[in-house]
């Protein structure tokens, strides 16, 4: 009879992955992702529907109701505004951790959150994995069919690049590549497109961001990656539309700005420098760009040299920028001695 | 049976000795019990009829009376004598020593020795009299007691010595006075002694002498009458008849009115009736003017005895006439009786019973009433008037029961007598006519007999014959087929009890227990009654849901085997007979609880019959739906020992454990069900579905969380169970969860088992597919075997793992394996497009950093592949191919760089200009080479460097070597239409690669390079110094107050 009835289950189980498989496949989903709810949080198959997860009771020490993406950097480099703080993250893990109700219905984002918090106080891939292990076994005793939340798998998938566990961060990503969570599926695109890079293969990293961002339009990681990685190589038509909406991120301005620059339009760099250096005024990258394009877009070489000075007085990396300031420094003094000399009189 | 019996009688006739033959008897019985099917089927055993041994009463003709029979008060006479007896005898001891003082011969002594004489006259009269009143008493006794022992006999020893002592005080006083006066008394009662003490003879001759020595004396008179008693005892009648008529003439003789008297009887006795009659009125005559004890005693004696000659004359009315003319009345009911004595004797019994009614009606209260009523009865049964016979003992009671006028006007002693004579009638021509009706087989005097019984009963409803009256009418109802009315009197004498179901023995009176005997008749009579009801009911198919009422006849039989049952219980084979049929009755009626109770009582009280198991089998298909009850059941049934064995034992603990197994099923706590089911698996490890309870259990503590206990039970399952369906499900169940666990060693491990264990499942595939999934993900060295394990079965899924492999080998550096897998694995075994193959190949054209005969050999087949299928190539690959290209193509731009322009003569510098032009062509070729891959990545470089060589070209014409001659200006005006011509081709470059930098996102140092030579082309200042700061972006999803906080 059991025997039975437990057949029954599994082909209900089968008949409803077939139909998720195929609103799934025709591209059914009818989520529309928002920057502060993570809206298709559930996988194919798992009975669990978002209306009941919605109804449920939220524990208090549920962090936030509203999830959001969270950028980082994968070296967490301090340059590009989106460093974490390592003590902040272990405290945060700690008070988490403590906080956590295995009965809660927020279980299962509390420990995603946790797994997220503790890899970003610098916790190994095992510890992450324990983590998620803990998790698993409270969401199994509920329902055998359960599985990791998304989040949790996208938490794995990224614990193993930042430990270099390439293949495993791939198999977690082949877990999540089938979600119909847009910004699951544009993490795990810029996700796959920084392996991609780390492998030596940028246009094929390129290729993940743009569908990331073909996938959510506004998904910053991708946009970062794909706007800086264009101005890097020159393309600031791609990187002014990538980092256009990026109005307040001063790292993103500093991309647009250099961008501005290249596509000759000084003003506009100029004013952009401005808004940079206002908020990060010790911005060395920044400051050096915003040098060159007093020399090099307004033409005011002294102006412009002055400037690059100062970026060389200014504390803190990358020491590329004092060589090259160093050495722009020496092409504005060429310059100045080649106008000197011009507007000398003939004698 | 028969065969049995022959056998026996052969056997019995043949053996003599006693021990044998009851051994033999004992073999027989068993023999017999051996053959009694042990499973009842509702059938009565055969029984005899009730064996009844009723003498019958015959009707005895009158017996012939010839003489009188004196009447006297029994009780007075017997008071007065005894007193007598002691005081004559101290008399005559007194009287005796008085006359031996007296002188011999004196008249004082003669007074004295008659006086003496006559005392002893009078002690023999009254010793006789008390001996015969003994005699009577110790007969009677002997009677009562059932005529036990040997027969009284009179004891008349003391009033023959008195007799004797008569004689000789006679002989005495003759001897010493012989001429006394009274000589002719002392010598007559001297006659009368020698009568007594048997000496007739002598007697006879002393009353002759005394006749003829005393003719005129009185005593000659009752000398004449002792010789008439002499002759009347010897029956002469004649000589009596003449000596009695002598008598006459004394008048004053003492016997004159006993002379009439007897010569009325001898008148009688010679058969005239009339002439008796008439002495007999003349001695009522006399006797009523003579005021004498002796004339009234005659007279009574008269008036009775003359009964005998009305009847003889059928002088009815004339008798009656007499009678209450001469105070007779009492005796008109013993004529009657008398007379029809006579007329029954003579065949009359219709007058005869008339005559008997006629006294009834003259004389109703007359204490021979009953008699007169018994006497009809006897008659009409005589005539086999049977509806007359049961008539008349119907008005027995009616007339002289204890309640009848009758009773109220006689003695209590007589009623209660004639109440038992009523009783004993009744039961007497009952049972006689019961008994006839045996030995005839006669169904009408069954019937006959019935009505008698009950007639009994009717009147003596609690007398102790009751239960015999009830039993023989049991006999009879039993006999004309009305079983149940024969089972209802036999339930009514069982009913009484053990103590009071007793039959009395009418002859012995002795008390017979048959409570156990109609027990089992009664049970054997509702059996009979029952039997063709229940043949019909045994073929319907119980329907539970639509009961058929019970029958009357139905209710009774379980009623009477109720009753057996609980007062025999120890008579095992009828008890089980009753179980069984009233567990039938209730099974086939449809009465689901009382089937159940019953046929599992029939199946506790008898395993060893067939019923136990038959029961067994008919209750689980009953309690199928009760699985609580039928858990209870089979329990109940498993603690009978022989239950236990064999297929029944199977049966009942598949029973038990499949109830057991649905309790635990209804079970809503998972936790708990799957902890039952492992109990019960551990308790029945050699249950046949033991895998499934483990399986069940497995799949609970899945609901309930317990995953490592889930995992515990599938294990055993695939342990214990392999060859079951359970074990391939389980195994790959385990699989999953430690897959879902993240324990994907051990889930590798698993799937790989299934594999290998069930490589022709469906699920064969995926199982090693995901064995070496996790292993990938794993990077374990041992993921190389899994996959190449998987991609040799399953080629076609095998593809994708290849590559990962591939890529994880060229990641970890192991280049070697790399290749060995591309070569030996990759490019071989699978279907791969060009693609793919290039993609493959320049793995390992990079691995080597495309040195070497391996990176020669890829870079060649890349372009083998790529000229093959130029169009087909795109992306990744097409990269590759357009890397090999362009870097065919670098090696020429050096020595383009190293051509200069030769100055001097004009026409050194046009020689040098054409020679550098030529260079630029070749350079131009090479790298349109590139460009004509279509591969935008390499091309965005090939197309910078066509700027770069033109803008390199017209440099050099802007800056002309000196000519001899000639002013630079003038050489550079001179040339100036070139240098622009070469200017815009490099501007025009520039511009393409910069397009295709935008367009295809091509991120290269050729896309940085396309703007600084723009810039420069353009006269334009800027140049791409920019330090940008390289992103490595990722994103995670979390709470955004977490976010907040990490920074």
């Amino acid at each position: 009879m059991h025997f039975k009835r437990s057949i029954l289950i599994m082909l209900l189980l089968g008949i409803l992955h077939l139909l998720s498989a195929c609103a799934s496949s025709s591209g059914g989903s009818s989520s529309v992702a928002s920057s502060s709810n993570l809206d298709s949080d559930f996988e194919d198959g798992d009975l669990e529907t978002k209306e009941n997860a919605e109804r449920a009771p939220r524990s208090n020490t549920d962090l936030s109701a509203n999830n959001t993406s969270f950028v980082y950097s994968l070296t967490n480099n301090p340059l590009t505004g989106k460093a974490v703080n390592p003590a902040k993250a272990q405290s945060e893990a700690s008070k988490l951790q403590r906080g956590i109700n295995p009965k809660s219905a927020d279980v299962r984002r509390d420990f995603s959150n946790l797994m997220s918090a503790k890899r970003h106080g610098g916790a190994s891939l095992d510890e992450v994995f324990g983590v998620a292990q803990k998790l698993i076994t409270i969401e199994l005793g509920k329902d055998i069919r359960r599985q990791l939340p998304e989040q949790a798998k996208l938490e794995l998938a990224l614990s193993s690049i930042q430990s270099q566990k390439f293949s495993m961060a791939e198999h977690w990503l082949n877990e999540i590549s089938d979600t119909k969570n847009k910004r699951i599926k544009a993490a795990e695109l810029t996700a796959r497109g920084i392996i991609a890079k780390i492998d030596g293969r940028l246009p094929e990293a390129v290729d993940f961001w743009r569908q990331a961002v073909s996938t959510f339009p506004n998904y910053d990681a991708a946009r970062l990656n794909l706007g800086m990685t264009a101005i890097q190589f020159g393309d600031y038509t791609t990187a002014k539309k990538m980092l256009g909406n990026m109005q307040d991120d001063w790292y993103a301005l500093t991309g647009l700005m250099q961008a501005e620059r290249i596509s000759n339009n000084p003003r506009r760099a100029e004013s952009l420098c401005s808004r940079i250096l206002e908020k990060q005024p010790k911005y060395k990258p920044a400051l050096f760009s915003c040098a060159l394009n007093v020399y090099q877009g307004l033409g005011d070489l002294k102006k412009a040299r002055a400037q690059l000075e100062a970026v060389s007085r200014v504390e803190g990396g990358p020491t590329v920028v004092d060589e090259k300031a160093f050495l722009i420094i020496g092409r504005i003094d060429k310059d100045l001695r080649e106008q000197a000399s011009n507007q000398s009189p003939k004698k | 049976m028969f065969t049995i019996w022959k056998v026996f009688v052969m056997l019995e006739s043949k053996i003599r000795s006693c021990s044998y033959r009851l051994r033999l008897w004992h073999i027989l019985l068993a023999a017999c019990c051996l053959l009694v099917e042990p499973y009842a089927r509702l059938e009565a055993q055969g029984r005899k009829r009730v064996e009844l041994d009723v003498k019958e009463r015959k009707r005895e003709k009158r017996e012939k009376i010839t003489g009188p029979r004196l009447n006297r008060s029994a009780v007075f006479a017997t008071k007065v004598e005894r007193k007598l007896i002691k005081g004559i005898d101290k008399t005559i001891r007194y009287l005796q020593k008085t006359a031996d003082s007296l002188p011999k011969r004196s008249p004082q002594r003669l007074q004295i020795q008659e006086r003496i004489l006559n005392l002893h006259m009078e002690q023999a009269t009254y010793v006789r009299s008390e001996e015969e009143r003994i005699y009577d008493r110790d007969y009677r006794r002997w009677e009562a007691g059932g005529r036990k022992g040997p027969e009284p006999k009179m004891n008349n020893s003391r009033s023959m010595n008195d007799w004797k002592a008569v004689i000789n005080q006679a002989s005495v006083i003759l001897k010493e006075y012989p001429k006394a006066q009274n000589a002719d008394t002392i010598t007559f009662n001297k006659a009368v002694a020698l009568q007594y003490i048997g000496k007739e003879s002598d007697s006879a001759r002393i009353f002759t002498q005394l006749i003829q020595k005393y003719p005129n004396s009185a005593i000659a008179g009752d000398a004449y009458a002792a010789l008439g008693d002499y002759y009347f005892d010897r029956n002469d009648f004649r000589n009596a008849q003449n000596n009695f008529e002598k008598a006459l003439k004394y008048k004053r003789s003492k016997r004159y009115l006993w002379s009439i008297f007897k010569l009325g009887w001898c008148s009688y006795n010679l058969g005239n009736y009339k002439r008796g009659l008439a002495y007999w009125k003349k001695l009522v005559s006399i006797a009523k003017r003579n005021r004498s004890a002796q004339a009234s005693q005659l007279k009574e004696e008269a008036l009775r005895d003359m009964v005998y000659a009305f009847a003889e004359l059928k002088q009815v009315e004339q008798a009656i006439s007499y009678y209450r003319a001469n105070g007779g009345a009492d005796y008109i009911g013993p004529f009657l009786t008398l007379l029809s004595q006579i007329l029954a004797d003579q065949g009359e019994y219709l007058q005869a019973i008339k005559v008997l009614k006629r006294f009834q009606s003259v004389a109703p209260t007359d204490e021979g009433g009953p008699n007169a009523q018994k006497e009809i009865v006897s008659l009409f049964n005589a005539m086999g008037k049977y509806d007359q016979v049961w008539r008349e003992l119907e008005r027995f009671p009616q007339m002289y029961g204890t309640r009848s006028r009758w009773a109220q006007r006689n003695k209590k002693e007589l009623v209660l007598e004639t109440h038992k004579e009523i009783k004993d009638q009744i039961i007497y021509y009952a049972s006689l006519t019961h008994q006839k009706a045996i030995k005839d087989n006669s169904r009408r005097l069954n019937m006959e007999a019935k009505t008698g019984y009950l007639l009994f009963l009717k009147y003596f409803p609690k007398s102790i014959e009751m239960p015999m009256v009830k039993y023989y009418l049991a006999d009879i109802e039993y006999y004309l087929k009305n079983y149940k009315e024969a089972g209802e009197y036999y339930l009514d004498i069982a009913n009484l009890g053990k103590r009071n179901a007793v039959r009395i023995d009418p002859k012995t009176k002795k008390r017979e227990n048959i409570h156990r005997e109609v027990s089992i008749y009664m049970v054997n009579s509702f059996v009979k009654d029952f039997e063709p009801e229940f043949k019909v009911l045994k073929k319907r198919e119980p329907d539970f849901k639509k009961p058929k009422p019970i029958s009357e006849r139905a209710r009774n039989y379980i009623k009477a085997c109720e009753l057996y049952s609980r007062w025999y219980p120890r008579d095992l084979k009828r008890v089980q007979s009753c179980d069984t049929g009233i567990a039938n009755i209730y099974y086939h009626s449809g009465y689901k609880k009382e089937a159940v109770q019953n046929l599992k009582k029939l199946a506790l009280k008898y395993p060893k019959s067939k019923e136990g198991p038959a029961s067994i089998e008919l209750l689980i298909p009953i309690l199928k739906d009760d699985r609580g009850s039928l858990l209870a059941a089979a329990n109940a049934f498993l603690k009978v020992p022989y239950y236990r064995r064999g297929k029944m034992g199977a049966k009942l603990r598949g029973l038990q454990r499949g109830a057991e197994k649905e309790a635990i099923a209804k079970e809503t706590d998972v936790l708990k069900r799957a902890q039952l089911f492992e109990a019960q698996a551990r308790k029945y490890p050699k249950d046949p579905e033991v895998d499934k309870l483990w399986y069940n259990a497995a799949i609970d503590y899945v609901k309930a969380g317990e995953i490592p206990k889930a995992i515990n039970a599938y294990l055993v399952i695939v342990k214990r169970f392999p060859k079951t369906p359970q074990a391939q499900d389980s195994l790959l169940q385990v699989a999953q969860i430690y897959e879902r666990l993240l324990d994907f060693e051990r889930a590798s491990a698993y799937f790989l088992d299934f594999n290998k264990r069930y490589p022709k499942s469906k699920e064969a595939a995926a199982a090693l597919s995901k064995a070496c999934e996790l292993q990938i993900a794993l990077n374990t060295p041992r993921s190389l075997t899994l996959c190449m394990a998987f991609a040799n079965r399953y080629p076609d899924g095998a593809k994708g793992f290849m590559e990962r492999l591939i890529v994880g080998a060229e990641r970890a550096k192991r280049y070697s394996q790399m290749i060995q897998i591309i070569n030996s694995q990759y490019l071989n075994k699978f279907s791969l497009s060009p693609n793919d193959q290039i993609v493959a190949l320049y793995r390992i054209y990079k691995s080597t950093n495309g040195a070497g005969s391996q990176a020669a050999n890829a870079a060649a087949q890349i372009k083998s592949v790529f000229q093959r299928a130029a169009n087909s190539i795109s992306g990744e690959a097409l990269r590759y191919v357009g890397e090999l290209y362009f870097k065919d193509a670098y090696g020429v731009i050096p020595r383009y760089l190293k051509v200069r322009l030769s100055g001097g003569t004009v026409d050194n510098l046009i020689q040098s200009i054409q020679i550098k032009a030529q260079a630029l062509q070749q350079v131009e070729a090479q790298l349109n080479q590139v460009v004509s891959t279509k591969d935008a990545y390499w091309g965005v470089v090939a197309l910078f460097q066509l700027g770069f060589v033109n803008e390199h070209f017209a440099e050099l014409l802007s800056n002309p070597p000196a000519i001899s001659g000639a002013k630079q200006e003038d050489v550079i005006k001179e040339l100036k239409p070139q240098i622009d011509q070469i200017k815009k081709a490099a501007l025009t470059w520039y511009r393409t690669a910069q397009e295709t930098v935008t367009k295809f996102n091509v991120y290269n140092d050729g896309s940085v390079n396309t703007i600084n030579g723009l810039a420069r082309i353009s006269g334009n200042r800027l140049q791409f110094d920019d330090v940008v700061i390289p992103p490595d972006f990722l994103a995670t999803e979390m709470a955004a107050s977490l976010a907040k906080d990490l920074r």
